[in-house]
């Protein structure tokens, strides 16, 4: 007996610290897990709140009138299509007189962003007055000198690594000490649509196709998913048929999104010709991805009603159809609206098939209606990833940050439901 | 007649039609005085010619959806004069995309007259068979509820023939999934099938070279060799295996944590943090992985005097590996949990440690819940699409070397299909074979999982 | 002097903040079987699973008062459990072999505690608990087929044959027989006779009928509380608490 407890006791000491080790190795893996989580967040939160800024430069505009309008027609056509370029050339070169060489003209012109002329433009519109004044204006910069002013550690790299070259390193530290340049909210961000410009690119295009393509999805899987889960669950046979059935939906859960996206490619697009990129067919497409989604859910709260109250209703001499559609199905909403929701936030964030239907095009207007050109959040981030102008990273974690702000809402609220809903029986 | 006005003259007299068949069957019963009242309720009655009114117009107009261009395509085919033709080389399907390509609004100047009135014959087919065609089907549709309103009477137990079509109806969604994956199913194949006309089957599938890039003239052929996907195989294989080296540790780790020794409290707040990692789109992940951590690891690199590429395998591949650590955790989670707690308490009264415990007893019993989960994680990490496409590289590269730029399935059918092809090159085809070959794995990897993981279940509810 | 090796004083036990066990004050004499007799849910498994602090791995559960084996406190901070298990055996309701071969199943203990330096030992070890068990004959052609091949009966005396196996001192058994059939449940009466000349018992038992049959000492619990000990043939029959004459006379459980 104590032989036993000797050799017992020698090994404890070692036991032990494998125990304490395993411990901490499980520890380490959920601490991985989450840091992995809060690095992703962090790194696109510094990186996106950039974009919520602009940059503005404050010049002195002065409305020559032999630009605008030099045979004094006072028409508004005449005055729509001056070149307000030249006035804003101008008024920046009044602040460098000692520049002359034409190209450098040209480098400083494109401090302002292109879009200057059509906020000067309405400027003029509103107070045709304005002509033969001058006005201190802040008009939007451009994406280079944006990233510059939001990324000043820049100004240290070499000057091939830069962006801007060293003489327009030299004016743009000039407007930085006279304070003629300054952050403002980005008007344009969320009003625009895409656009070839970082600073005047926006997200609302890619929120309208979303919010069409969405709607689409839901019109058409919800009623279909309900509808063959409530078969499936509560109405259907026990056959070979009908195992076949579910043995189909359970793989189609699995299946690779972008399968649906060749499907709609082939079937969609190239058999019934729909509109390429419409939130029609990327709805057809993502409505296919989330039945299995909402028929699982759908199964799952039918299941949960205790068989108490079909038992009850058939005793009364319901058929099984109304037991299902008057009683059943509407406790078991709760489930299936969250399920839905989670289903829906899903086919929020899906891509990959909607680039496979054409949505990988450059819209620059938001869509009218679901047979528009469109584009859709996730899809807008991507492209906006594979530019290569610099002024186009933030905005693209900015799309995400936007993206993911409307996950974790519909999440919340399918979270809610469960919570003040659903029924524990 | 336009499609707004077909949908407000149906849907007004679907209504109407519903309304006018309640009615009527609520005066047939008032009417009787004495014998047999109508079987059903009232409702039932008008449900039943709304349902007769509805179905068959919804049928008919989406039969003839799908067929409407099939069949203006053979009509303006027949139009085309033989010298159009045969200046175009004797193929119509050219001569149709070139017609559907003329704007009418907009005339491109210098395009032939015969083409012009070509166009314009379609445009016209279009609209004004779109008039006749709701004509008739309304028509279609007030004669078949003229039928039903007939059948009112006592002897006709509506109720039971609106159950029956509910049912059916029912029964037709339900099908959509099996309708899903035959689609799926036939269109890859079919397509896939073209490819393999003009790239041999084996040359595809054991190739050492892919590069796609096929002459623009249609009648140059592409030199054998180039459609070889091995290289294409190896760098999903690569990047999946370095996926799963970063999702199985972290993953099963956390899992054993949080089953067994995390307090309940403790469990209920970290669990849902995990299922976060799972709500992430892959897109952002996508973006994480090329923004963030493939310049970090070029850098690292380069500060230790290696050179890697911006977009390794490596940065492609761990970035994948975190987005799927819930799968394998999740699932984990729940399979070591259903383990009877009887087999635990069997091995602490030995005189085992927790760890002891896990490692010899509750691991082996849970290992083939686990491996389910593993193979389910491995089929998810090679459909994966949007990670790749954002970080990993397009050149196909046949490689073991985690830091060099390798590309995957997803990639290719990604890189092959966006942009304007000539829809039936080989290089579009190809995609379609590609994707045929990835939903045959995956088939493979998700029905084995699941058969493991439901033998599994059966050992242990 | 009959030694007692296990002193349970004032113990209580609280599953969050109900009250399972009242202050028991009990003595386990060693080398002897003593049962645990009382109706359901009267604290009997709880009381049990104190003696090999298998209470620790259930969470909300607290104990007041002291229990001492062989003169020392058992919920000591400086004693591991781990050691008090490999001294205190315990054998379940539901037959519960691990999902391994038979012979695996024994080696289990000898194999984490380190108790055999080479393979023969081990065999030898494996063979000898099986043999106390009273299995080996069974089994011995397919001692490497799965544990949970065997019968109900067969399997618990191969889970006795693993609590044996590392020689501990105290061998806890809750209702050990209440899932065998009566031949089975006869063997392993059989069983326990003979492992009390070796090993001090603790037998918590549903039947009384069972605890005349093996056992020398009883404890009669009833809601929480130790209504009477003592010698079983004077609890059976004469005992001096009502309570336990309802019980035995069946008013109670």
């Amino acid at each position: 007996m104590t032989k036993n407890f000797e050799k017992i006791n020698d090994s404890l000491i070692k036991r032990q610290r494998s125990e304490k080790n395993f411990k901490l190795f499980g520890l380490i893996g959920i601490i991985c897990a989450v840091s992995f989580l809060i690095i992703i967040l962090t790194s696109i939160i510094i990186e996106g709140k950039k974009a919520f800024v602009s940059t503005y430069i404050k010049l002195e505009v002065f409305f020559d009138s032999k630009i605008i309008d030099p045979d004094n027609t006072k028409e508004d056509s005449v005055i729509k299509s001056a070149n307000f370029n030249q006035i804003i050339t101008k008024s920046i070169l009044e602040n460098f007189p000692e520049v002359t060489d034409r190209k450098e003209k040209i480098k400083l012109s494109t401090f302002i962003s292109s879009s200057a002329e059509d906020e000067l433009i309405k400027l003029i519109m509103l107070d045709k007055a304005l002509i033969d004044q001058k006005k201190e204006l802040w008009l939007l910069a451009s994406s280079t000198i944006d990233v510059i002013h939001k990324n000043p550690e820049m100004l240290n790299f070499p000057e091939d690594e830069r962006l801007i070259d060293d003489k327009e390193s030299k004016w743009f530290q000039w407007f930085l000490s006279e304070e003629k340049i300054k952050f403002s909210t980005n008007k344009n961000f969320f009003s625009n649509a895409d656009s070839t410009e970082p600073e005047q690119a926006g997200i609302w295009g890619a929120f309208v196709g979303s919010f069409l393509t969405l709607f689409v999805t839901l019109i058409l899987s919800f009623p279909i998913a309900v509808a063959a889960g409530a078969f499936l669950e509560e109405l259907a046979p026990k056959n070979k048929f009908t195992d076949f059935i579910e043995v189909n939906i359970n793989n189609l859960a699995a299946v690779p999104s972008i399968i649906f996206g060749l499907l709609g490619l082939a079937i969609f697009l190239n058999v019934m010709h729909l509109p390429r990129s419409a939130p029609i067919v990327g709805g057809m497409v993502l409505a296919l991805m989330t039945l299995p989604t909402i028929i699982i859910a759908t199964r799952a709260s039918l299941r949960a009603v205790p068989p108490s109250i079909r038992e009850a209703a058939i005793g009364l001499g319901a058929t099984k159809f109304q037991t299902v559609t008057h009683h059943v199905l509407p406790l078991s909403m709760p489930g299936i609206s969250t399920g839905t929701i989670i289903g829906m936030s899903q086919a929020l964030g899906e891509s990959a098939p909607l680039l496979m239907i054409g949505m990988v095009a450059f819209i620059v207007d938001s869509p009218g209606s679901i047979f528009d050109s469109a584009t859709v959040l996730p899809v807008q981030i991507y492209l906006w990833k594979s530019t290569a102008a610099r002024g186009f990273v933030e905005l693209t974690a900015a799309g995400v940050m936007v993206l993911l702000s409307f996950l974790v809402l519909m999440n919340t609220i399918a979270v809610y439901i469960r919570y003040k809903f659903e029924k524990k029986w | 007649m336009g499609f707004w006005a077909f949908f407000i003259i149906f849907a007004s007299s679907a209504f109407f039609l519903q309304w006018y068949a309640t009615n009527k069957a609520l005066r047939f019963n008032a009417s009787i005085e004495e014998g047999p009242k109508l079987p059903s309720l009232p409702q039932y009655y008008g449900l039943f010619t709304l349902l007769w009114f509805i179905i068959p117009i919804l049928s008919t107009f989406l039969i003839w959806t799908i067929f409407k261009p099939f069949l203006i395509d053979y009509l303006v085919i027949q139009k085309i004069p033989v010298n159009l033709l045969n200046s175009f080389g004797g193929n119509p399907s050219l001569i149709l995309s070139t017609i559907k390509a003329i704007n009418l609004q907009n005339i491109f100047p210098g395009t032939k007259q015969e083409l012009i009135d070509l166009a314009k014959y379609m445009n016209e087919l279009k609209y004004s068979t779109s008039s006749l065609f709701y004509i008739a089907i309304l028509s279609l549709g007030l004669i078949g509820s003229s039928f039903t309103l007939k059948k009112i009477s006592s002897r006709f137990r509506a109720r039971q023939s609106v159950e029956s079509v509910n049912i059916k109806l029912l029964i037709f969604c339900s099908t959509i999934a099996i309708l899903t994956t035959i689609g799926i199913v036939f269109s890859l194949i079919f397509e896939a099938i073209r490819f393999f006309e003009q790239i041999p089957f084996f040359d595809f599938l054991f190739g050492l070279s892919w590069s796609p890039q096929t002459a623009i003239r249609e009648d140059q052929v592409a030199s054998s060799g180039a459609f070889g996907a091995i290289p294409i195989f190896s760098g999903t294989l690569l990047i999946t295996v370095i996926a799963m080296s970063v999702s199985i540790p972290v993953g099963l780790l956390s899992a054993i944590y949080l089953s067994e020794y995390a307090t309940n409290n403790l469990r209920a707040f970290l669990k849902p943090i995990l299922e976060i990692l799972a709500g992430v789109p892959t897109v952002v992940y996508g973006f994480f992985a090329a923004i963030t951590v493939g310049p970090f690891l070029k850098g690292l690199a380069d500060s230790f005097g290696f050179s890697i590429a911006s977009e390794s395998a490596i940065a492609a591949g761990g970035v994948m590996g975190i987005m799927i650590i819930p799968f394998i955790s999740s699932l984990s989670d729940d399979v070591i949990n259903s383990v009877p707690n009887s087999l635990r308490d069997g091995s602490l009264a030995m005189g085992a440690t927790k760890s002891e415990t896990i490692k010899k007893v509750i691991l082996p019993a849970a290992l083939p819940g686990i491996v389910g989960a593993i193979l389910l994680a491995v089929s998810r990490a090679i459909g994966e699409t949007m990670i790749v496409v954002m970080a990993a590289g397009i050149a196909a590269n046949l490689t073991a070397n985690p830091f060099d730029s390798v590309t995957t399935v997803t990639v290719q059918i990604v890189t092959l299909l966006v942009g304007d092809q000539e829809f039936d090159s080989p290089k579009t085809l190809a995609a379609f074979a590609l994707g045929i070959t990835l939903f045959f794995v995956t088939l493979v990897l998700n029905l084995y999982a699941l058969k493991i993981v439901k033998k599994y279940r059966e050992k242990y509810d | 002097m009959q030694k007692n090796k296990i002193e349970a004083k004032k113990v209580s036990v609280f599953y969050n903040d109900k009250k399972a066990l009242n202050e028991i004050t009990l003595s386990i004499p060693e080398k002897r079987v003593t049962s645990l007799i009382g109706p359901s849910g009267c604290g009997k498994s709880t009381f049990l699973r104190c003696i090999n602090r298998m209470n620790d791995t259930i969470e909300g559960c607290s104990m007041t008062g002291r229990i001492l084996i062989d003169n020392k406190d058992i919920n000591e901070k400086s004693l591991d459990p781990v050691l008090l298990r490999a001294r205190v055996g315990m054998v379940f309701q539901k037959p519960n072999p691990f999902p391994k071969s038979i012979f695996e199943n024994v080696a289990y203990g000898p194999k984490i505690h380190g108790l055999t330096q080479s393979s023969d030992e081990l065999n030898e070890l494996v063979e000898e608990s099986l043999k106390k068990a009273g299995l080996f004959s069974e089994i011995k052609d397919r001692i490497h087929e799965p544990g949970t091949s065997l019968s109900g009966g067969q399997q618990q005396r191969l889970c006795i044959a693993r609590a044996i196996s590392i020689s501990p001192e105290i061998i806890l058994m809750d209702e050990p027989c209440s899932a065998l059939d009566p031949i089975a449940t006869a063997k392993i009466e059989e069983l326990i006779d003979e492992l009390a000349n070796n090993f001090t018992i603790v037998i918590v038992t549903h039947s009384m009928q069972q605890a005349a049959r093996v056992s020398k000492q009883t404890a009669f619990f009833h809601m929480g509380n130790l209504i009477e000990v003592g010698k079983t043939e004077s609890i059976f029959s004469n005992p001096s608490e009502k309570k336990t004459q309802d019980y035995i006379t069946g008013k109670i459980g």
